[in-house]
């Protein structure tokens, strides 16, 4: 696997008919087999698809027939994306069973493209989660140390393409889903602008920040994938019709910002790795300046009241009485959806649904809500403020590195304070992307680039230019043979 | 200089840290030497390896003034919310949501007179599209379609039955 990694190295192996698309595929499925029962970062594996995928990928190579840089390269899907016929779980009891009639937008514009998608990973629970831990069917563990978490809630995704299962992976980013589990494993990540890709197929957790985005081991990967992502479908009215981003167009050095307000939440331990960053755009000619974005340290307590507000509207839609699991045991349809929602939903879930309740209960939460709204915007005009000053905003991505799989497991509060440095982008709608930076014993950390709204490009310019000066997204675990 | 305890994110410390940063001033602002920023009782929520400023503000016994989350409450938001669970669930969600209120409490502490609360990032993100013409409909196509409407309309509630 080693002369195949990236999709660059398969790309031109396809195209020179090294390797055909079909052995490509199979050689991913070994590796699967041999790693993931450490890992769990799969849900649903669906060889059979996968290599009739394949086999339609290597007859379009063969014919030349619409070739693009995805044709061929084996893919996997977070478990929140619907994919036709196939059992699309958002990780939960109240779905185990749940095959889609339809294809998510992305999974269809993948396939369309030639991707050969391997199959689903594993998630936290509806998407709610930094640890991966609340997933119905088990906790995925961290390729880099087995004992720690991957992030959350794409820690499927992020473990998957880190152990070299898949190349790519898709993931959905709420609050810093994509870009969290990214860092924790030591691979790239990207969430796009709020309405770059279309989340039509994407099972919702809070649709005014949900984001679905692209997961690969480098920035020209990722760059790669977000191309056969993006664009206006008239099926999900919040997408952009922009022009596509150009991937290769390079910005040059950037100015970038740093807020001061992050250090005070940071675990010591990361100041090193993400100096080292400052340091290595500096080499590339780089300007960096501090600013100062009054409302960084409200936004995650902000960014919790609408989540969990507009998760408690979402969810109530799964009741067990149109599809489903449905208790056995009720008296009525009001304790037939009580029943059915207490058994197959989890913990987690739960307090955020509680949580959300109330919120928007106007004698309770309503007030908090509201205020939690207002806060929404001043982070905005902090950041599009900043954005007058710098091209681009850098923090570390997490304030700490992976911990324990035990850890913080019974505080949910402590959970929450791990998305604190995530949240500010994605409450305003803007692109972010992660990189690896290095390392703190033996646990990856990365570091977090924020743009303006649609300018992806710049992103992941700047993340290239990183990337030529470091190594860290080279790195690759070495896990026991299962 | 590299920090060497988690005590240096609280005073001068930092600034020596950050000098190791090639000049570049990333501290943590108004904190004085030796000063601990986060006075008043500490509280258990506070993660060991961080000290984010949400528990500060649980700790300065500033955030939270006057909720908590007694039985009637947790009743009736179960109620609402369409679980059922037992007395011993009940409490410990009761737990957990006392913390997770008083957790997102600290937004009552931000001065947001004057400011619009916002739904969504479309406005910031000017992702609607312009309006525009994109074809012209027949009259014949558009009596077609209220036909259709109807009949489906129809189909799914029919009109009662009135007498001749």
């Amino acid at each position: 696997m080693t002369e195949l990694r990236g999709v660059r190295a398969q790309r031109d192996a396809l195209d020179s008919r090294e390797i055909s698309a079909v052995e490509l595929c199979e050689l991913h499925l070994n590796e699967i087999r041999r790693k993931d029962p450490l890992l769990n970062s799969f849900i649903t594996i669906d060889e059979e698809g996968a290599l009739q995928a394949a086999k339609s990928a290597d007859q379009r190579l063969g014919r030349q027939d619409r070739v693009q840089e995805v044709t061929g390269i084996p893919i996997a899907h977070k478990d929140v994306f619907y994919m036709r016929d196939t059992l699309t779980t958002c990780a939960s009891g109240m779905l185990q069973e749940f095959k889609p009639l339809h294809d998510a937008t992305i999974v269809a514009r993948l396939a369309d493209a030639g991707a050969v998608c391997l199959g689903k990973t594993n998630m936290d629970e509806f998407a709610m989660g930094s640890s991966n831990r609340t997933s119905f069917f088990g906790a995925v563990r961290n390729p880099w140390d087995l004992s720690r978490v991957p992030g959350g809630s794409s820690g499927g995704m992020a473990a998957a393409v880190a152990a070299d299962l898949v190349p790519l992976a898709s993931g959905s980013d709420t609050g810093g889903s994509i870009r969290q589990p990214a860092a924790f494993c030591g691979v790239s990540g990207l969430r796009p602008t709020y309405g770059r890709v279309s989340r039509h197929g994407m099972i919702p957790y809070a649709p005014s920040l949900d984001q679905a985005g692209p997961c690969a081991r480098t920035v020209e990967d990722l760059g790669i994938m977000l191309v056969a992502m993006e664009g206006y479908d008239p099926k999900d009215s919040t997408t952009s019709d922009r022009a596509a981003t150009d991937t290769r167009k390079s910005w040059g050095p950037r100015t970038l910002g740093v807020p001061a307000a992050f250090m005070q939440q940071m675990e010591e331990d990361l100041w090193s790795p993400f100096g080292k960053s400052i340091h290595a755009f500096r080499r590339q000619g780089y300007r960096v300046q501090r600013i100062e974005l009054p409302h960084f340290d409200i936004a995650v307590a902000a960014y919790y009241l609408i989540a969990t507000a507009e998760a408690s509207t979402n969810l109530a839609r799964y009741h067990g009485l149109r599809s489903g699991p449905r208790a056995t045991e009720f008296n009525g349809v009001s304790h037939s959806h009580s029943q059915t929602h207490s058994e197959a939903l989890g913990t987690e879930v739960k307090r955020r649904l509680l949580a959300g309740t109330y919120a928007l209960s106007e004698r309770n939460g309503g007030r908090l809500l509201v205020q939690a709204q207002k806060i929404r915007r001043l982070v905005t005009e902090d950041l599009l403020k900043a954005f007058k000053s710098v091209d681009l905003v850098v923090t570390p991505t997490t304030p700490t590195t992976a911990f324990e799989l035990e850890e913080s497991a019974d505080s949910p509060v402590r959970m929450y304070s791990n998305d604190a440095f995530t949240v500010p982008s994605a409450l305003a709608g803007l692109p972010a992307l992660t990189v690896p930076c290095g390392f703190v014993g033996g646990l990856p950390a990365g570091v977090q680039l924020i743009a303006k709204h649609f300018h992806e490009s710049e992103l992941l310019s700047t993340g290239r230019d990183f990337q030529r000066e470091t190594d860290w997204h080279l790195s690759v675990p070495q896990l026991p043979t299962a | 200089m590299a920090p060497s305890s988690i005590s240096s994110l609280r005073g001068i410390e930092v600034q020596q840290a950050t000098a190791t940063w090639g000049g570049l001033v990333v501290g943590a602002v108004g904190l004085g030497a030796g000063s601990d920023p986060f006075p008043g009782k500490k509280n258990e929520e506070a993660n060991p390896r961080i000290s984010p400023p949400q528990a500060c503000f649980l700790e300065s016994g500033l955030a939270f003034q006057g909720t908590s989350v007694h039985s009637e409450l947790i009743d009736r938001l179960f109620s609402k919310a369409c679980f059922a669970c037992t007395e011993s669930e009940k409490q410990a969600f009761a737990s957990d949501l006392d913390r997770i209120i008083k957790f997102v409490s600290v937004v009552n502490q931000v001065d947001t007179r004057g400011v619009e609360p916002v739904l969504g990032p479309i406005q910031f993100a000017r992702l609607l599209r312009d309006d525009g013409h994109v074809a012209d409909v027949e009259p014949f196509e558009t009596l077609e379609l209220c036909e259709t409407a109807r009949d489906v309309v129809h189909a799914v509630r029919p009109e009662p039955k009135r007498e001749p």
